[in-house]
């Protein structure tokens, strides 16, 4: 039986490498500092971001600089799941399906808005993923076919393709991709759960944290988004939410959501740092403090990353560390590129990192 | 130099209104490693900056400058190629940059770049429009030949043929732009009316045909024989890729000349920044009354003459100077800074000797020693000829590419001179590409480790080897002593010298067990030396080894530093002694052995080249070599340069930092560090 040290000894020094290369908080300082969003891909200059850079610099395009930011977290995932041996590598497969869904959700909103709505597209499709992690699966074809069963027989092979013929007709008929969405993401939270399951003790015990954490991140944007844009009831949300062993109960969120106790909920869940963030609410605002909350989550994913760094280097820990701090990563450098887009202030700014 | 470069303490009082003139010399002249004096009596505290047109908020003042000549820095580098900057020495003056004109100007060429980005973004929205069209052009096969327009169930693409009033082709052609769209017109318009091509995205359909009946769009055939084919089509949407291309790389260019013209603007601009930067800082160190400035900071002995004349210049003899020599300059109890001065051929190990620490001020500048034992180290592990020549082909590359770039040099010239030394190295032991090519001048080590010596001399086997490593590692050590006894002689650190287990008695200690081990390897592992010489020798040393302490101790008594004297302080002493006389005898033994490991690394490398060759050998025919062979003669040398390369330059790195170093090199002093109109930020 091959050793913890065989299996991760040699991904976990490439992936520490790997991580020796993110950007410091010095350079994330300075693109936070930069002037204007020219002046901040500077700091990006000799780092593993440059390609960005260079992107920038021959188009002036930042929505290409954004599938660019996709395309690399996407194959960190891809190159994750070659590298670790089995059962963690259908673990980590079944985590890079976050992202493929994403994409696929992306490429099934712009034909839902193209084929249901009658909007214009042309200027989206051309950001469309292209790479071949896909496997077979064409989004260009995708966003480009005629009827919801053509637009799920380009899915034909993956996962997806028997909730996209039953759904996309449905979500043309209701005027809402939402439902779709939940499903694919139920689907992938369902396959995920199988695959932690099958991991050894040391393994699972790992995975477990970080899975419950990005629980409890999925659900808190869901409740945003089901309270505040698609103003689905109350009663009703607990359906759109997963229910996992290590995350705040779905339940438990929901009802504190309606019942305005989200300050006593964050503290019980979070300990003292929900203390600590509960102090800084001066909004009576559900909606900021589960903005809050979430980044607080985040931030504890981070902290957790740091802390699977830290310890022992032969598990999966370091495979879900390396994810978790290029994907904070990568999100930190898209909010501060579309703040300065956009000329947010500096404050303003700093309230989403 | 032999020991790092001498310093002189500067005091200097002048008139406050000189300040800035000063402050700008001294930076010309870039050798005043700057000290605040606080304890001068009369003095307030350090001067809040003036001369800029007022001390308040001059910290703000700074950073604010400096947040801007990053900025410019910035701008600089977006350039193609690079901007330089013009030097600061230039742009000292009397007065600020006007900062708020500088910020007015950055954010005129800042909106002037995210205008150019922002047509980029257009025409590469355009292009990517383009892109998906041509690919599902193609995706739908072979081109039609004839006037049969592609129309394909499966396709995603809507090709129409009609006609438009002549006066909306212009207006229609713009409206489609917004979408992935390519409009194909006759050459002539019939009865008022154009015939074209269109071709546009189906998922785009109800558009487009809203779009065309708003413009009188006429469906029909009559128009086929003059407007164009599915080919044309093609052939159109690729011309116009061309055209955006094109204006893509206009807008590169427009991109270019933005910089060329404001190029001058912003290398000034950097300029006056880092003046203003650099003077606020060095005044900064300046401490004042209402009238009188008082500077002061080490500067090397060599130029005092000459920064004393030009403080006298800048304020017209308003001044008054006083030197210090190190012994009677001690500001905050601080030691003056180190600079080490070698010629320039050296500094690749000067960067050695300072990546490990900063040597004490007045001891050896240990870079040559370290130039020497580092090169004959790596020459003794890594002894080809060949290797050496492709070592030596790689630094000079490195060198050409570094000069080229205006980079660093300091690993392409350790490249380099690490292949001199194996050249040398691999002419003395016979050895080019791990082949017997050139005799051995020295001994042939590839025979020796292979049990067949091609020449006669003392070195037969790997023993003998083993040996000369042990007799060099000696050599170094002993050398790292009497570096150290130097020190301790010019520090006048007598105890240390005579009792420390780095000083006269430690070096004793080492030379008579060396001299007792070579004794009994010279009598067959039989005999030591007599008891009666051996004892006197190795025990007076041993017993001197235990005085350092109780002496220590009685100074200590005298200043009234130490309590008296118990049975516990007796104790203290002798475990003092007992725990430093076996970490000589244990530490100089493990010490000296460090060094097999350099016969290791060089028995290894004639190893590893006599497995390539019997492997080329066994895939060639008697006598010859094939292809295979070469092959595999080519990768062998290759993997040993690259993994051996590696392993002797760090291998010799460990033996000069740990066994070298740790006999004498005290990394505690300050590098000297001058603030000058050339300081790197």
């Amino acid at each position: 039986m091959p050793s913890a040290l065989s299996e991760y000894g040699y991904i976990s020094a490439k992936l520490k490498a790997r991580i020796s290369t993110f950007l410091s908080e010095e350079t994330l300082e300075k693109l936070a500092r930069s002037k204007s969003l020219q002046e901040a891909f500077l700091p990006l200059r000799g780092t593993y971001l440059e390609i960005v850079e260079s992107r920038y610099a021959a188009t002036g395009d930042l929505k290409a600089v954004e599938a660019d930011l996709d395309s690399i977290e996407f194959d960190a995932h891809s190159f994750s799941v070659s590298q670790v041996p089995e059962p963690a590598s259908s673990f980590i497969r079944a985590k890079a399906r976050e992202a493929e869904i994403d994409l696929i959700k992306g490429a099934l909103r712009l034909w839902f808005d193209a084929h249901a709505r009658g909007r214009v597209i042309d200027d989206r499709t051309g950001y469309l993923y292209k790479g071949r992690a896909l496997g077979s699966i064409d989004l260009g074809d995708l966003v480009n076919a005629p009827t919801p069963a053509d637009a799920a027989a380009v899915l034909t092979g993956s996962p997806y393709v028997s909730l996209v013929s039953e759904l996309l007709p449905q979500a043309v008929a209701s005027g809402s991709v939402f439902e779709m969405e939940s499903s694919l993401d139920r689907e992938y939270f369902e396959n995920l759960f199988h695959t932690l399951e099958l991991l050894p003790r040391r393994d699972r015990a790992v995975a477990e944290r970080f899975v419950g954490v990005d629980v409890d991140i999925h659900n808190i944007t869901n409740l945003i988004r089901l309270r505040s844009f698609n103003g689905i009831a109350s009663d009703r949300t607990g359906r759109y939410l997963i229910d996992f062993g290590t995350a705040i109960p779905a339940f438990a969120l929901s009802r504190a959501y309606d019942s305005d106790d989200l300050s006593g909920l964050a503290a019980a869940v979070l300990g003292v740092r929900g203390k600590a963030m509960e102090a800084g609410w001066d909004s009576r605002d559900n909606k900021a403090r589960l903005s809050s909350l979430e980044r607080m989550l985040r931030r504890i994913r981070v902290a957790e990353a740091r802390k699977c760094l830290a310890g022992y280097p032969f598990s999966i820990g370091i495979v879900l560390a390396y994810l978790a701090l290029l994907s904070e990563q990568l999100r930190d450098v898209r909010t501060i590129l579309n703040a300065k887009y956009f000329g947010l202030a500096d404050e303003r700014l700093r309230s989403f990192l | 130099m032999m020991f790092t470069v001498p310093m002189e303490f500067l005091s200097a009082a002048i008139l406050s209104k000189d300040a800035q003139a000063v402050s700008d010399e001294l930076l010309r002249i870039g050798s005043l490693d700057a000290v605040t004096v606080k304890s001068v009596s009369g003095v307030g505290e350090r001067a809040p900056v003036s001369g800029f047109g007022g001390a308040a908020g001059e910290s703000v003042e700074i950073s604010r400058i400096q947040d801007l000549r990053r900025r410019v820095e910035g701008f600089l580098v977006l350039a193609n190629p690079p901007i330089q900057p013009s030097d600061p020495a230039d742009f000292s003056s009397e007065t600020l940059p006007d900062l708020n004109a500088i910020e007015k100007d950055l954010g005129s060429i800042a909106s002037e770049v995210q205008s150019l980005r922002e047509g980029q973004r257009d025409l590469q929205d355009k292009l990517l429009r383009l892109e998906e069209l041509r690919r599902q052009a193609e995706a739908q096969g072979p081109r039609d030949k004839g006037l049969r327009l592609p129309s394909s169930a499966s396709s995603v693409l809507s090709y129409r043929r009609g006609s438009v009033p002549e006066e909306s082709y212009s207006r229609l052609e713009r409206e489609l732009g917004a979408l992935a769209a390519v409009t194909i017109p006759a050459q002539l318009a019939s009865g008022g009316r154009l015939p074209l091509m269109i071709v546009t995205m189906k998922r785009d359909e109800s558009r487009v045909r809203a779009l065309l009946s708003r413009y009188g769009w006429n469906e029909g055939q009559e128009e086929i024989s003059s407007a164009g084919t599915g080919s044309e089509a093609l052939k159109e949407i690729d011309a116009r890729r061309q055209r955006v291309k094109t204006q893509l790389e206009d807008k590169a260019l427009e991109f270019d000349g933005l910089f060329a013209s404001r190029g001058r603007k912003l290398a000034d601009m950097w300029a006056s920044l880092r003046a203003a930067e650099l003077s606020m800082k060095m005044r900064s160190t300046f401490v004042r009354t209402d009238s009188v400035s008082l500077l002061s900071g080490w500067i090397p002995a060599a130029d005092r003459s000459r920064v004393e004349q030009g403080i006298r210049k800048a304020c017209a003899g308003r001044c008054h100077i006083e030197w210090l020599a190190v012994g009677q300059a001690a500001p905050d109890g601080s030691e003056p800074p180190v600079e080490i001065k070698n010629s320039k051929a050296l500094a690749p190990f000067k960067t050695l000797v300072t990546n490990f620490g900063v040597p004490r001020y007045g001891t050896v500048d240990p870079t040559g020693f370290v130039a020497v034992a580092y090169l004959s180290m790596f020459g003794l592990m890594f002894g080809d000829a060949g290797h050496g020549l492709v070592l030596l082909f790689a630094g000079a590359f490195l060198l050409a590419r570094s000069k080229r770039r205006r980079s660093g040099d300091t690993l392409a010239r350790l490249i380099l001179y690490c292949g001199g030394a194996a050249i040398v190295a691999g002419l003395l032991f016979g050895s080019v590409f791990g082949r017997p090519i050139v005799p051995a001048l020295w001994f042939d080590y590839h025979g020796v480790v292979n049990g067949e010596p091609r020449s006669g001399g003392s070195v037969r086997d790997i023993y003998d080897i083993l040996g000369i490593t042990i007799k060099f590692g000696m050599v170094v050590l002993i050398c790292g002593f009497v570096i150290n006894w130097v020190n301790l002689f010019k520090a006048r650190r007598w105890k240390t010298l005579l009792f420390d287990k780095a000083g006269l008695a430690g070096g004793w200690i080492y030379l008579a067990g060396a001299w007792a081990a070579f004794y009994f390897v010279g009598h067959a592992y039989k005999a030591l030396p007599p008891a009666g010489l051996l004892l006197p020798l190795l025990g007076v040393p041993t017993i001197l080894l235990g005085l350092k302490e109780p002496m220590e101790y009685m100074e200590k008594r005298k200043r009234g530093e130490a309590g008296p004297m118990t049975l516990g302080t007796i104790m203290g002493f002798a475990m003092e002694w007992l725990v430093g006389t076996l970490e000589v005898y244990s530490g100089y033994l493990a010490n000296t052995l460090s060094f097999m490991r350099v016969a290791g690394l060089g028995i290894a490398h004639v190893s590893l080249m006599t497995a390539f060759s019997q492997i080329a050998a066994m895939a060639s025919p008697p006598g010859g070599v094939s292809v295979a062979g070469f092959l595999i003669l080519v990768l062998g040398n290759a993997l040993v340069i690259a993994l051996e390369g590696l392993s002797a330059g760090i291998q010799a790195l460990r033996l000069n930092y740990y066994e070298f170093f740790s006999r004498y090199f005290n990394g505690t002093g300050r590098a000297y560090k001058p603030i000058s109109f050339r300081s790197a930020e």
